[in-house]
Parts: C-alpha cells; sequence; structure tokens
C-alpha cells in the first residue's frame, strides 16, 4: 500500500511539470461592481486545476502563474462567480457582480456529502462561525439559540456547566429521544460531546431539519442533525496563530418576586396569636405569615449557647431590626460569577494539505458561591490531498470539570431553595449569619429552626458533588479519487468518554442544647438527633465507533447530471456504569466507600448495541435546475428481535431552480432566484433500550441480606415483538432573492409518528404497572420563514446594517394513543447511572387529542356548561369557567381530576439579528421571542406555601372575596359572590386551600422576548498596528448573554426557558416546570481580545 | 458506461459481502447482563414473603391515626385530608398497587412451582395469594380477582364480588392444604422460606388461622352461618389447628442496621445510625390510646409509647384531628417495644392475634377450649411480643374486677376479647382493628377526629379505588358505581 501511495505521489509530480514550463505570471485586481471598491479574499483559482490564490486585504490585488490557455474563476461569497480566459494579458482586472443567491455556494449535507445549494430539496440552514462565535459563548449550542428557523435551544437552568436541550420542529416521539442527532466532522456524537467543543474551533454549522434532510443518517434522523465542522487549517500557506481571551461576568438577573412586607409565623398556636387571633412574629419560623414589619428591633431566632474567652457559656438572643434590609439579602447571597476562556489556536496549510491546533481554557466560578466548571480542550486536525488520494484525521479531546454544592444535611435540599426559605429582615448575607462558625450561624444556633443555614452546604468541603469527563473524539478518513466521476471514501469515528463522579455530604451533630429544642419548635437538631454523612461514587464509560463507506459516482451525460452515493455504515455502542453508595459513614471527613457503616451498595449496567446501515442516494439533475433526489436505507439493529431488526425507508426530495427554468423570469431586477422544493421521507426509529424485549427480575428490595437471595418480578411487562417507530414526512419550500439583496425562505412540513414505543400505564391489577409496547401516533405541522441579507442593506459612507431574521410555527399533536387510554405521563429523565430506567413523573403528558406536550394539572372548581349531570352545571352559560366557592367558607373548592393547562412547547417563535458595521466596529444584537406555551412554576406554589411569594400579599393578608368567584344557590343556581370573604387570607388560605392545591394557580404564560446576544466589537486597523510586525489583527470587544427578558406581568417566578425536576440537569422530554432546583435567571457581560499573528 | 456498470457492480458486491458478513451473531448481542430473566420460584419466595412483612406494618399508618394509637405531630402543616376524612382516591393507593404486584410473584410461585412440580412452594404460594387477596377484599369490597394477574393478555381485568372471592380464597387454601399434604417428602424451600424455615405444619396453621379470620370477618352475617360452620367442620378435621403461643408468622430475611436491609417498620422511623426519618418526627401518640394503657396499668403503655422528652414517666399523647397540637418536644413517641430494632421481625400474623381470634371464636362456640384460657394466652403472647414478660401479663390481667382486662370481671366477653384484641394490635397490625371495628364497632369509643371539618361523625368503613383504575381500568371500576367511604360498605360489614 505505502508504496502505491509514494508512486502514486511521484507520478502526480510528473503530470504536473509539462504544465509548470509554459505559464506566466498574471496580476489584477477584483472590484465590486456596487461601488468600485476593491474586494479582499476573492478566491482565483485555474479552472479545471485546484491551484489558486486569493486578493490581498489591502487593495483587492492578486498575483498567479497561469499558461495564456487557461481560464481564471474568481469567486466570492455574495458575487456572481466569473471565469475569465487570459489569453495573452498579463494583468486581469475583473469587476465582480453581486449576488444575492446562494445557490452556487456549496453545502455539506448528511455524511458530508458536499452538494450545490440549488440541489438541495430539503431544509438545511447554515450558521458560520462568526454568527456563532459574536458573543463568545462557552456552549457551542448557545452561540446558535435563536439564529435558525425550527431550531430550538432551551437552557434547562443556570449555573455552571447548565445543560441545554437542541430540538429540531419540536418534538415527535412522546417518550423517546427528540433531541437532535449530532455530528462532528462526520463521527455521529450526542449533545454532551457539543458542549465540550470550542466554539471557535467550529467552521461552520449546517443544520439538518427534519427527516428528510437527515434521512441517510438511519435511526436517529427522525429528529434532524446539527452538524458541525470544524475549522481545517489556513489555505494561504501562512501560519495563522490566534489567541483571543473572553472574560464574562454572571450575575443574577431576576429574582422571584419575594414579599418584603411581613415576618415569620408558621401557624404556631399559643403564644404566637395575639388578642385578635392574629398571627405574630416566630423569630424561628421559614414560613412568613406573621405580622407586617414596624422598624422596630426584634430578637432573630431564640437564645443560642455563646462561649467567651474563659469558656463560660451563656445565652445570647441576636437583635436585628424588623424591617427589609436595603438590598434583598437572599439576592444578595449569589456571587457574580466569572468565566474565563482562553484560546490559542495555530493553523497552517495550502491547498492540498492543512493542519489545525486549537486549545481553549475555560473557567467558570457560578453564582451560586464556590459551584466550578473547568474545561480543558485540544483539538487536532491535519489533511493531506495527493492527487487523488486524500485523507482527513481529527481529534478532539476534552477534560471537564464540575463542582458543585451537593444540598444541607437535613432534607438535601438544593441551596436556591434554603435562601429562599429565609424570613424577609433576615441579614443573611452579612455576620454573623453568614459565619458557620458562629454561634448565630452554626448549626445549633443559626434562628432558623427548620431550614439550615444555606452557607453550610456551600462551605469548604461540607456538601459537594465533583464530576470529571474525560472525552476524546476522533475520526480519520480516506478517500480516492478513481476516476474524475468516481470517489470512494471510508471514514472511521469515535469516541470514548469516562466520567468520574463522587459526592459526598458531612456528618452533623448538635449541641446538647439544641437538642433539647429550648424554643418548643421542634427544630431540626430534635427532628434528626444527627444527621448521618453520606457518600456516592460513580463512573460511566462510553463508547462509539462508527465506520462509514461512502461511493460517490456522477457522470455527466448531455443535460443530465447524476449523482449516486451508495453507502454503508457500522455502529457500535457501549455503555457501562458503576455505583456505589454509602448513607453513613464511621470515622467524620472520610468520604470514602470502605469508611461506610453497613453493607455496601453496590450497582452495575452494561449495555451494547449494534447497527448496520446500508444505504443509496440518487441525486439526478437536468439543465443544473431541475434535481431530483431518492435516497433509501436499510438499517439491522440489535436491539429488536430477529424477526423485527431489518427494516427499510426510503425518501425523495426535489428541487427546481425557477429563475433558471423559465426565461421570463431570467435577468429579473426584483426577484434574483427563486427555487421551489419538496420533499418525502419516512424514518425508522429504534427508541429501545437494550434487553428491553425480556422480562426481568429484579433483586427484592434489600435484597441480597447477607447470604439469602431474593428476586422480584419486574413491575415492567416487556413485548418481545417490539418494532421501530417510523417518523413520515412531508414539506414544501421555497426560496427567493429580492432585490439581490435578500433571502427569503418559506417552508411548510407535516411529520407524523406512528408505532411509538411507550410503557403504557396498565391497572395494576394485572400484576404490573406499564406495559412496553408499541402505540400511538403524533402529527406535528410547522412553518419556517427565514428572511436574511445577503449584502448590507443600508451601506452609507462605510455603515452596514445586516439582518437575519427567522420565525417558526410549530404545533404537535397526539391523535392515537393506546385503546381508550387518555393520556401517558412524561417521565423525567433517568439518572447518569441508570439511562434505562425513566425518572419520577412529570405534570406533563401524551394527552390524545391535545397539544404535546402537554401540561395536566388540577383546577379549582369552576361553573361549567357541558355535562348537565356534572358538578357546578350552568343551563344559563352566564357563569361559565368562574370559579365556584362555598358559601360558608369563601374558599375555592378543589376539582380532583387533573385537567388540561396548555402546552408547554412554544408555538411560535421569532429571532432576529441585527449587525452594524462601521469601519472596524460592529455591534451585533440577537432577540429571540417565544409565545404559546405555558410553564408550571411548581415554585411558585413552594414560595407561596412558605409565604415568601410576593403574590401572597396582594390581598394584604386579609381575609377577600376570591376574585372572580360565584356561589352556587340552593336551586343550583349560580349568583355572584359579592361578599363572601375567604374564612383566612392569611396562612390558611395560602397554605392549605384548593387555591394552593391546585396547580393551575401556579400555571403562567411562558411568553418571553429575550436579547439574547450583544456584541460591540471593534477592529484595530492596520494603520494602527503598523509599527508591530508580528501582530496582524487585534480585535477588542464587549460582549453580553441574555441581558434583559421581557415577561407577561403574571410570571413573577423565574426563566419559563427553565425545566425539570428534581435533578437541576433534566434534558427530558417532560418539558415545562420550574423548581427551586434551578438557580435564578441569570445575565452574562464582559469583554475581549482576539489577537492575529 | 462500461466502467460505470463495472464500478456499481463492484460495489453492490462489497454491500453484499458486508451484508453476508453481518451475521446472526454479529447482532445476537441483546442478552441482558444487567438483570436476571429466569427465577426459580424458591428465589422469588423470600423476596415475596418480604414484600408481605414490609406491606402488614407499613402500608397502614393512617389506621393507626384512625385506631387512636397516633397521631400527627404538631410541627409540621398536615394536609386537612389527612385528618379529616375527606381524603381523595389518591389516598393510600399503594395498598392496591403494591398488593397486587406482590400477588404477581405468588402467582408466579404458584404457577412455576406447579410447571417445577415443587408441591410445597406452590402451596406456600397460593397461601400468600390468600393474605393479600383478603387485605384487598378487606379494604376495596370487590375488586379484579379471575382475570386479575395476566398482564396484557387481560389489559383490562372486570371486577370479582367481594364475596365470590372469599368463598374462592377458601377453595385455594384447601388447594394448598392438599399440596402440603401431597407434598411430604418433596422438596421443601427451607431457609428461603424466610417466615417459616419450611416448617410445613406452621403453614398448615397458619392457612387454617386466616380461614379462621376470613370465618370471623362473617361472624355478623347471618346468612354466613352455614357456610361459617361448614368450613369450621373442615378445619377441625383437617386436624392441623391454629397458630399458638411462640408461633408468629413473621417474616425476617436477615433484617441489618444498613441502608435499605432494615426492618421496614424500623426502617421508617430510623436510617441507619439511629437518625430519625421524618416519619418518627411526623407520627406521635394519642391520647386514646395512652389514657387506655394508663388506666388498666398496663406495663405494655412503655413499650408502644417513649415517655415525653426529658421525662421518664411522663406518657402523653394528643387526639386525631386535634387543632390544639402541641410540639414533639410535649408528646410521647412510637415506643420500643414495636421499634425494637434493625433487626426486628415483620410480623404478618403474630400469635396474640391467632389466640385472640381462638378466643372469639371459643366464645362463640365455634371452636372447642375455654374462651378465658385463649384471651389470656393472648395476652400473654401480645406483652412477650413487645418485649414484656409472662408475668407482667399474668398481673395485668389478674387485676380484679377491670371490665375488659380480667376476663371474668367482663360484662361483655366479646368486647373484651376485642378491647384487648385492639390493645396488643397497636403499630404494627392496625388492620386488624380496624376490621373489627368495622365488624363489631368495638373498642366502641375510639374517637372520631375532632377535626372542626368533619362532617361525617363516623371512621371510614373503606378507601376509594385508586386513581389508576380510574385512569386506566375505567369501564370495570366504572361499574363498581359510586363509592362512598362512610356507607360502601365491604360485604361482611352489616
Amino acid at each position: 500500500m505505502r508504496k502505491s501511495l509514494i508512486g502514486s505521489f511521484l507520478l502526480s509530480l510528473l503530470f504536473c511539470l509539462p504544465s509548470l514550463a509554459q505559464e506566466t505570471a498574471v496580476t489584477g485586481r477584483v472590484t465590486s461592481s456596487d461601488d468600485g471598491s476593491a474586494l479582499p479574499g476573492v478566491s482565483v483559482v485555474i479552472k479545471g486545476t485546484s491551484r489558486g490564490t486569493t486578493t490581498d486585504a489591502a487593495g483587492g490585488k492578486y498575483q498567479i502563474n497561469a499558461s495564456p490557455n487557461a481560464t481564471l474563476t474568481f469567486s466570492f461569497v455574495g458575487f456572481k462567480p466569473q471565469d475569465i480566459a487570459i489569453g495573452n494579458r498579463t494583468t486581469v482586472d475583473v469587476v465582480l457582480v453581486a449576488d444575492a443567491s446562494t445557490l452556487n455556494e456549496v453545502v455539506v449535507t448528511a455524511f458530508g456529502i458536499k452538494t450545490s445549494e440549488r440541489q438541495i430539496g430539503t431544509s438545511v440552514a447554515r450558521v458560520n462561525s462568526a454568527l456563532l462565535t459574536q458573543a463568545a459563548p462557552v456552549n457551542l449550542a448557545n452561540g446558535l439559540t435563536g439564529k435558525v428557523s425550527g431550531l430550538q435551544i432551551s437552557t434547562t437552568n443556570n449555573g455552571v456547566g447548565a445543560p441545554t436541550a437542541i430540538t429540531l420542529r419540536g418534538s415527535r416521539s412522546f417518550l423517546g429521544n427528540n433531541q437532535a442527532l449530532i455530528v462532528v466532522d462526520g463521527v455521529i456524537s450526542d449533545a454532551t460531546f457539543l458542549a465540550t467543543i470550542n466554539p471557535d474551533d467550529v467552521a461552520e454549522t449546517t443544520i439538518l431539519k427534519g427527516p428528510s434532510a437527515a434521512a441517510l443518517y438511519g435511526s436517529d434522523a427522525s429528529n434532524g442533525a446539527v452538524i458541525v465542522t470544524t475549522k481545517k487549517g489556513s489555505a494561504k500557506n501562512v501560519p495563522q496563530i490566534s489567541y483571543s481571551n473572553n472574560t464574562q461576568f454572571e450575575s443574577i438577573s431576576y429574582m422571584p418576586g419575594l414579599q418584603t412586607q411581613y415576618s415569620g409565623n408558621g401557624g404556631e398556636g399559643v403564644p404566637f396569636y395575639d388578642r385578635n387571633y392574629r398571627r405574630t412574629y416566630v423569630p424561628y419560623e421559614n414560613q412568613q405569615f406573621g405580622q407586617p414589619y414596624d422598624g422596630s428591633i426584634q430578637p432573630l431566632g431564640y437564645g443560642v449557647e455563646v462561649r467567651d474567652a474563659n469558656g463560660n457559656v451563656r445565652l445570647d438572643t441576636l437583635k436585628v431590626p424588623f424591617a427589609q434590609p436595603g438590598k434583598d439579602p437572599r439576592r444578595e447571597f449569589f456571587n457574580t460569577g466569572v468565566t474565563s476562556q482562553h484560546n490559542v489556536s495555530y493553523r497552517v496549510g495550502d491547498g492540498q494539505n492543512y493542519f489545525g491546533l486549537g486549545l481553549q481554557r475555560v473557567d467558570q466560578k457560578g453564582v451560586v458561591p464556590n459551584d466550578k466548571y473547568q474545561r480543558t480542550t485540544i483539538s487536532l486536525t491535519g489533511g493531506r490531498t495527493i492527487d487523488k488520494f486524500s485523507s482527513n484525521v481529527s481529534v478532539q479531546s476534552a477534560y471537564i470539570k464540575t463542582d458543585l454544592e451537593n444540598g444541607d444535611f437535613n432534607q438535601g435540599r438544593p441551596v436556591y431553595w434554603n435562601v429562599l426559605n429565609q424570613q424577609a429582615h433576615a441579614p443573611i448575607n452579612s455576620y454573623p449569619l453568614n459565619d458557620i462558625n458562629s454561634p448565630y450561624g452554626n448549626v445549633n444556633g443559626y434562628y432558623n429552626a427548620y431550614y439550615p443555614n444555606p452557607y453550610w452546604q456551600i462551605t469548604g468541603d461540607n456538601s459537594r458533588a465533583v464530576s470529571s469527563r474525560y472525552t476524546v473524539q476522533g475520526s480519520a478518513d480516506v478517500s480516492y479519487q478513481f476516476k474524475p466521476w468516481l470517489n470512494v471514501l471510508y471514514r472511521l469515528g469515535g469516541q470514548i468518554s469516562n466520567t468520574q463522579s463522587k459526592s459526598h455530604r458531612a456528618e452533623v451533630t448538635f449541641s446538647d442544647y439544641a437538642l433539647t429544642d429550648p424554643w418548643e419548635a421542634g427544630n431540626i437538631a430534635s427532628s434528626t438527633g444527627k444527621a448521618n454523612a453520606n457518600v456516592t461514587d460513580g463512573t460511566v464509560l462510553t463508547t462509539r465507533f462508527t465506520g462509514d463507506l461512502l461511493v460517490t459516482i456522477n457522470p455527466k451525460f448531455g443535460d443530465f447530471t447524476t449523482k449516486l452515493i451508495l453507502g454503508q455504515q457500522t455502529r457500535q455502542q457501549y455503555l457501562r456504569t458503576t455505583q456505589d453508595f454509602a448513607t453513613a459513614l464511621v470515622v467524620p471527613g472520610v468520604y470514602n466507600i470502605s469508611n461506610r457503616l453497613g453493607n455496601a451498595n453496590v450497582f452495575e449496567y452494561n449495555s451494547q448495541n449494534r447497527l448496520f446501515g446500508v444505504f443509496g442516494d440518487l441525486t439526478l439533475g437536468y439543465k443544473n435546475y431541475v434535481f431530483v433526489t431518492v435516497t433509501g436505507r436499510n438499517d439491522q439493529t440489535s436491539l429488536l428481535s430477529e424477526a423485527n431488526r431489518s427494516f427499510f425507508y426510503p425518501s425523495v426530495s426535489a428541487s427546481f431552480i425557477l429563475t433558471d427554468a423559465i426565461p421570463a423570469l431570467k435577468n429579473n431586477p426584483v426577484l434574483t432566484y427563486a427555487k421551489l422544493r419538496g420533499s418525502y421521507a419516512k424514518v425508522g426509529q429504534v427508541n429501545v433500550y437494550p434487553y428491553q424485549l425480556q422480562n426481568v427480575f429484579n433483586p427484592g428490595t434489600g435484597f441480597p441480606f447477607g447470604g439469602q437471595a431474593g428476586y422480584a418480578q419486574s413491575s415492567r411487562q416487556n413485548d418481545p415483538n417490539l418494532k421501530p417507530e417510523f417518523t413520515t414526512n412531508k414539506e414544501v419550500g421555497l426560496e427567493v432573492g429580492l432585490f439581490g439583496r435578500a433571502n427569503l425562505q418559506a417552508v411548510y412540513y407535516t411529520t407524523t409518528t406512528t408505532n411509538q414505543t411507550v410503557p403504557i400505564d396498565v391497572s395494576r391489577a394485572t400484576g404490573y404497572s406499564s406495559a412496553l409496547i408499541n402505540a400511538g401516533t403524533m402529527v406535528s405541522n410547522g412553518v419556517e420563514i427565514d428572511l436574511s441579507t445577503s449584502r448590507p442593506i443600508g451601506s452609507v459612507s462605510g455603515f452596514n446594517w445586516t439582518i437575519n431574521t427567522n420565525f417558526t410555527f410549530l404545533q404537535s399533536k397526539v391523535t392515537e394513543l393506546y385503546q381508550d387510554l387518555a393520556r401517558i405521563n412524561i417521565p423525567y429523565g433517568g439518572n447518569l447511572f441508570r439511562p434505562e430506567v425513566f425518572g419520577a413523573g412529570s405534570d406533563v403528558y401524551a394527552a390524545r387529542t391535545y397539544t404535546y406536550p402537554a401540561l395536566y394539572v388540577n383546577d379549582i372548581q369552576r361553573v361549567q356548561n357541558i355535562d348537565p349531570n356534572g358538578i357546578n352545571y350552568d343551563a344559563s352559560g352566564q357563569f361559565v369557567g368562574r370559579p365556584v366557592v362555598s358559601a360558608s367558607t369563601g374558599y375555592p373548592i378543589l376539582d380532583p381530576n387533573p385537567k388540561y393547562a396548555g402546552t408547554t412547547q412554544p408555538k411560535y417563535r421569532f429571532g432576529i439579528t441585527n449587525t452594524f458595521n462601521y469601519k472596524g466596529l460592529s455591534l451585533a444584537t440577537v432577540i429571540e421571542y417565544r409565545g404559546g406555551a405555558v410553564i408550571y412554576n411548581a415554585l411558585g406554589n413552594a414560595l407561596e406555601f412558605t409565604g415568601a411569594g410576593i403574590r401572597s400579599t396582594y390581598g394584604g393578608r386579609q381575609n377577600f372575596v376570591f376574585p372572580g368567584s360565584v356561589i352556587q344557590n340552593a336551586d343550583g343556581t349560580f349568583s355572584n359572590n359579592a361578599n363572601v370573604t375567604t374564612k383566612d387570607g392569611n396562612l390558611t388560605f395560602w397554605t392549605n386551600s384548593a387555591y394552593h392545591n391546585a396547580g393551575s394557580s401556579y400555571v403562567t404564560s411562558a411568553d418571553f422576548w429575550k436579547l439574547r446576544e450583544v456584541s460591540l466589537n471593534y477592529k484595530i486597523p492596520t494603520s494602527i498596528l503598523g509599527y508591530t510586525k508580528f501582530i496582524k489583527t487585534l480585535t477588542v470587544g464587549f460582549t453580553g448573554r441574555n441581558l434583559i427578558m421581557l415577561r407577561p406581568k403574571t410570571n413573577v417566578f423565574t426563566d419559563p426557558e427553565f425545566s425539570g425536576g428534581t435533578n437541576a440537569n433534566d434534558v427530558s422530554n417532560a418539558v415545562g416546570t420550574t423548581t427551586e432546583y434551578q438557580t435564578p435567571p441569570t445575565r452574562f457581560y464582559g469583554f475581549r481580545i482576539g489577537v492575529g499573528f | 458506461m462500461k466502467t460505470i456498470k463495472k464500478a456499481i457492480i463492484g460495489v453492490l458486491a462489497v454491500g453484499l459481502v458486508s451484508l453476508a458478513g453481518c451475521s446472526k451473531e454479529y447482532f445476537d448481542i441483546n442478552n441482558n447482563p444487567n438483570q436476571v430473566t429466569a427465577a426459580t420460584p424458591e428465589l422469588v419466595l423470600p423476596s415475596a414473603l418480604a414484600s408481605t412483612g414490609s406491606y402488614v406494618n407499613t402500608n397502614f399508618f393512617f389506621l393507626n391515626l384512625w385506631m387512636g394509637y397516633w397521631n400527627w405531630s404538631g410541627n409540621y402543616s398536615i394536609n386537612l385530608s389527612d385528618k379529616n376524612y375527606q381524603f381523595t382516591n389518591s389516598y393510600n393507593q399503594g395498598i392496591w398497587s403494591t398488593g397486587y404486584a406482590v400477588l404477581k410473584n405468588y402467582d408466579y410461585i404458584d404457577k412455576q412451582a406447579a410447571t417445577l412440580q415443587q408441591p410445597l412452594v406452590q402451596a406456600m404460594g397460593k397461601v400468600m395469594k390468600a393474605v393479600h387477596y383478603q387485605y384487598l377484599v378487606d379494604t376495596y369490597g370487590d375488586v379484579p380477582y379471575s382475570q386479575a394477574l395476566q398482564g396484557t393478555s387481560s389489559i383490562l381485568p372486570a371486577y370479582d364480588k367481594a364475596q365470590v372471592v372469599y368463598d374462592s380464597l377458601f377453595m385455594q387454601l384447601d388447594m394448598a392444604l392438599a399440596l402440603f399434604k401431597k407434598g411430604d417428602g418433596t422438596f421443601n424451600p427451607g431457609p428461603n422460606d424466610i417466615m417459616f424455615k419450611g416448617d410445613i405444619s406452621k403453614w398448615q396453621k397458619f392457612a387454617n388461622t386466616l380461614k379462621l379470620r376470613m370465618l370471623l370477618r362473617q361472624s355478623e352475617k347471618a346468612d354466613r352461618a352455614s357456610f361459617i360452620q361448614a368450613q369450621l367442620a373442615t378445619i377441625k378435621a383437617s386436624g392441623y389447628g391454629f397458630l399458638g403461643a411462640g408461633e408468629n408468622a413473621s417474616v425476617n430475611p436477615g433484617y441489618v442496621n444498613s441502608s435499605g436491609q432494615q426492618n421496614p417498620f424500623y426502617g421508617s422511623f430510623y436510617q441507619v445510625n439511629t437518625q430519625p426519618t421524618g416519619t418518627n418526627n411526623q407520627y406521635k401518640a394519642n391520647g386514646y390510646a395512652i389514657a387506655f394503657y394508663k388506666n388498666t396499668k398496663d406495663a405494655r403503655l412503655g413499650a408502644f409509647y417513649t415517655p415525653v422528652p426529658a421525662t421518664t414517666d411522663k406518657f402523653n399523647g394528643t387526639l386525631f384531628g386535634t387543632t390544639d397540637v402541641q410540639v414533639n418536644s410535649l408528646v410521647s413517641s412510637i415506643g420500643p417495644g414495636v421499634l425494637k430494632g434493625v433487626d426486628q421481625s415483620s410480623p404478618v400474623l403474630p400469635s396474640h392475634m391467632s389466640l385472640f381470634m381462638q378466643a372469639e371464636a371459643a366464645q362463640r362456640g365455634w371452636i372447642s377450649g375455654s374462651a378465658k384460657d385463649y384471651y389470656q394466652k393472648a395476652i400473654t403472647e401480645s406483652f412477650i411480643n413487645v418485649g414484656r414478660t409472662a408475668a407482667e401479663a399474668m398481673a395485668y390481667y389478674s387485676q380484679t374486677g377491670i371490665n375488659n382486662v380480667n376476663f371474668d370481671a367482663s360484662a361483655n366477653k366479646i368486647e373484651a376479647i376485642i378491647q384487648q384484641k385492639w390493645a396488643s394490635e397497636n403499630s404494627l397490625n392496625p388492620f386488624e382493628s380496624w376490621s373489627d371495628y368495622r365488624r363489631l364497632g368495638l373498642p366502641a369509643d375510639i374517637p372520631i377526629s375532632i377535626e372542626p371539618s368533619v362532617t361525617n361523625k363516623q371512621i371510614p368503613v373503606r378507601l376509594f379505588y385508586p386513581q389508576t383504575e380510574y385512569s386506566f381500568n375505567t369501564t370495570n371500576v366504572n361499574a363498581q358505581g359510586t363509592i362512598n367511604q362512610f356507607t360502601s360498605k365491604i360485604f361482611w360489614i352489616k
């Protein structure tokens, strides 16, 4: 093999020699037809060869050696390419004509197939490196947010290393994976790996929207794909070295609406009632239903033991002003986070060879004190083309470490929750409360009897969850151009990722004094006696290997062009997790499983699956304006039984360039170009984890007890005959160029997913709680419109303005479930160590005839006129929808049946990117809107229970007439409730009424506008840099992310983009609940410096 | 053109070769390396029995509130519905769901042991199915039975009449007894039988005791008298008798001081290393029971309850539903006689319960023997089972002149038996107390919740069918009509 490679190299040298002999130097200048200005960076290539150069930065000049009978091709983004024969000239000046059409641009689609835009009949969008990194995102996904229609990126939590959910065109599968397939340099990857990529290494991101565009990827393609191409080397044969530094600060942007008027009371009896049965101040409460603040000095907590220098103990009570401090201490608890990124890159190359090296270090300190994130990435790419043989290699490796607080010692609550459970006047962020060693701040003396000092869990080594992830992903491909029309490529890709996690919590013991519960509060000390330490260890190892064979055949016959791609893919995935934990340790402070009390809890999980796919892709073109692509793929998977493991699915798409085909439309100044496209695709997806075909037995609870084994049947009934889900997608699209300046794309699609694999709940009397079956259909419809300026819309004396807008409408509806089953719960995700086991149930469902995901919560009883036999029937219809309150108590009444409260998937999204350039100065902003969804603020429910929520003061804590309420009369009719007030407008109403228990009281619109990105960059002119020879470019800038969020007034809670249960990193399909496990919303702002050498 | 053809053929050939290379073995890797997919019945038995112990002792905490043993702590905001009997169909759904889940395992044991021809193991499965179906019938009345436990092949199981289920359980127990007899000398699961360690004679007594329990349930139904007599005759003819002194039907797989491996009742109150749990803080003593033990000078007072914190002999409790709450530092907690330690066994049917049932049966003339003798033996067993002595028991029931303590001094012998049975079932077996209360209205002075929002001054006679049935077996559960927790009685309630 080696010999023949060297041979072919030598051969290529021989071929080149004769042509070199006749060449002469040609020079020239390239200008724009718009304003006659010089165009730097224009590609000048000798037609039919790969040899070429680019015009220089200063005057748009070039120089190239070429023979007189050669033709030069000049091409530049945003301009029509031109071919010019050299003839006898030595100077060839060119005026390039602006062209808004992107039709001739080369797009990388599935499997790295390079196609010109005009041939594509499906929805493909691209985001270039500049747009991606303009505001210096740490996570690549954040850089894509709001920039492409159909692509939704949600950050489900704040804090360090926060995860993102990446979906294209909403959801297709009820419980299966709906996140887009991630492909990095041709290798199938995952969202976790995406978070390890240095955004500065990315050359271009291509978004294959929906199954049609991604069909070739097979089983994962139904969700569309995000294809990331990293930067190769420079083509200029001059080494480029660059360094950039981004420093960003993160601060809390919005706290939930918190009341600051009322003091603590949690329903204590005597003596915390005054003569009028009003609740008085309880100095040790977390609940806040006490009397209003009056500015006096009051005790906070009760007597604590204070030891003086002589060791004498006395009791002392902390006294503080009975008023809200100037700045809310709960907000001030949080730090200003700092993220610093250092990027270094080195790239070199010419037309045939390239080499690139990228290094990045990210250090992030979170808003939660002591939370940390570190990332180090190294990427290497290289490639070489020798005549017909070319090869590319790329390796990315990353090390990520997150170090987070791990809950309190009492209930394991997150720090945010313990901050929110403090009385408004408690100066928690100043001494002595913020010192966990002071008598007033320690576990014995802290004023709050029910929630520990939030400083305990962020201090030192008390409570930490540390995770280290090591990932290496690499790919190598070799290709050989047998004939001009025949290319064979084989690509091998692999990823190995290892996560080591360890978490622990320290043991807490209390003083005898605290244990006696001197306040008779039932405080933490007396309730828990002591708090055991715990430690958990876990490892996750994943490997994924893919091998792709691509044979490309593209001959041309007259007016017809054909391209046939035949391919084969082999994929193998392996996962192994182990976990061990102990819930009590013997020697304090030694967080090792061997220091445990009792038996170790150990767990192991292994899984493996294999896939073998063969596919073909045939594109036929006629006269370069009609293209039809047909694809087919057959997969075989190890996940299904022998009878069901092989399945085939086809797709067809067409594109038609109207402006080229219809003479009347040619050279139209308004309609620069127009392309009509359509596609149909069917994609199979296997939403089955390994080993889910057989029924299993698990060790019974607590088993084995020493030598005593015991097994119990699983509560899930599995089905050996599971089949793949199938997603069918139909879409039509129109792309037009307007005035030579703007591109407009509009797409309508409809997607149907049938035969879903779902664990349906069954009557427990069947002996099982759920059964995994094939059932259910979901239909999604959507419209996507993108309007972008290909050239600046305003270009006055060096001032440029470009706009990039996108609009998305989408709706997914569940049309069919199993038999007459009304809805299926969508659980939260499983944990890292048990990926095949779903997490806890959520409040969202796949509900028949409703939009997916459907939020179901309890409501209070309301008047209805649908069911004459049902309760609260109002034949007149005049009171329909109004809450019914009890005539005796004035309280609303709970409706025990959960009701549909809306969908949690935004129906409308709108994004607009504006970029202004003036000389070296550029200002870019990204604004995003999402609307049409609701969110369940479980956080708000919890806050009102504690009396901290602002809404609990709207009625002044007095008895009140429930707004809009009606009372049912003895004869069954209804009348306005004018004067029956709630029996209590304070503690009872806010903690125990039907209003509080009804989830609907905390459902608000999830709509928002966000100023996602602002960046102001200044490229320091070369004239100023002139005196330094080695610095070629110098850019300084300011960046901001999520600076402003606008929400409806009813949402006084948090960022409606957040979602999840008790796992802050949940990215399951159960979208739409906010909890105290997410930290408050934050904004980022900072600066950057970039240097090019 | 020719070369194109050649190339295509070549590529296809490569594709075919690789397809052929993808042999069946390449994909046959879907064998579960994490979980077992087959288990013998004697391996399922220990886990199922442990589940039964946990089910009986930890699923009915609310009945300890209703039956005057426990009350809510004053330190917590407790939902009104947990205090005023106005619960929903999500209330304690675990009784249904865990019940059927455990039944599924016993059903597997029954069927698989039949296949493997292990009659002893099969009989154990059948006996335990009777235990669990009785709990379901006694809690809900009509329940799925003939179509239950069949997975997706009967995904919407219809409900069977409660009395039909009861009658069938007698037949199942007879079949079990026949299998025990037939199986003499065949495979015995031995230590895997974590209840009786393979002692078949105890299983036979246990089966008869279960029959007696189901017969006593129906004591107030005149139309069942002949059925009862026929069954009593069968029991007598069997010659096995009932569980007697020292014969506790209790399970213990080897509980230890380790997370998830403690006795489940104990584990509800303490984590390893004796850190109290939330449950421990929430459930405190009830003033009614404290008063009873105090008034009768019952040494079990200090077994069922702890003294008030920082005292040695002061016991205090509050009544269920009180608004005059007291914080934990002022009231007694659940005591050391039922929270003996991490390794205590889980009583499924304790010896004192069997003896009290025999006392009642003797008093009714159903079985031979002296009711007084059974009564005193039962009290003695109860004392011993909570860590007290036989001497203390004797001193207790010998106190002269105390109604419902001294058998001879008691005006109504059935009342005395039920009152003392109630006094023995504190914390661990409140279900039996609730069943006796529903059947006989005894002890008559168990206080109804005093929560002001209680409108119906009555202890509920049943629970609602669970929400899961209304969601996933809608038609069949709706065929049961509207259920009322006070009036929709189980068939054996008069």
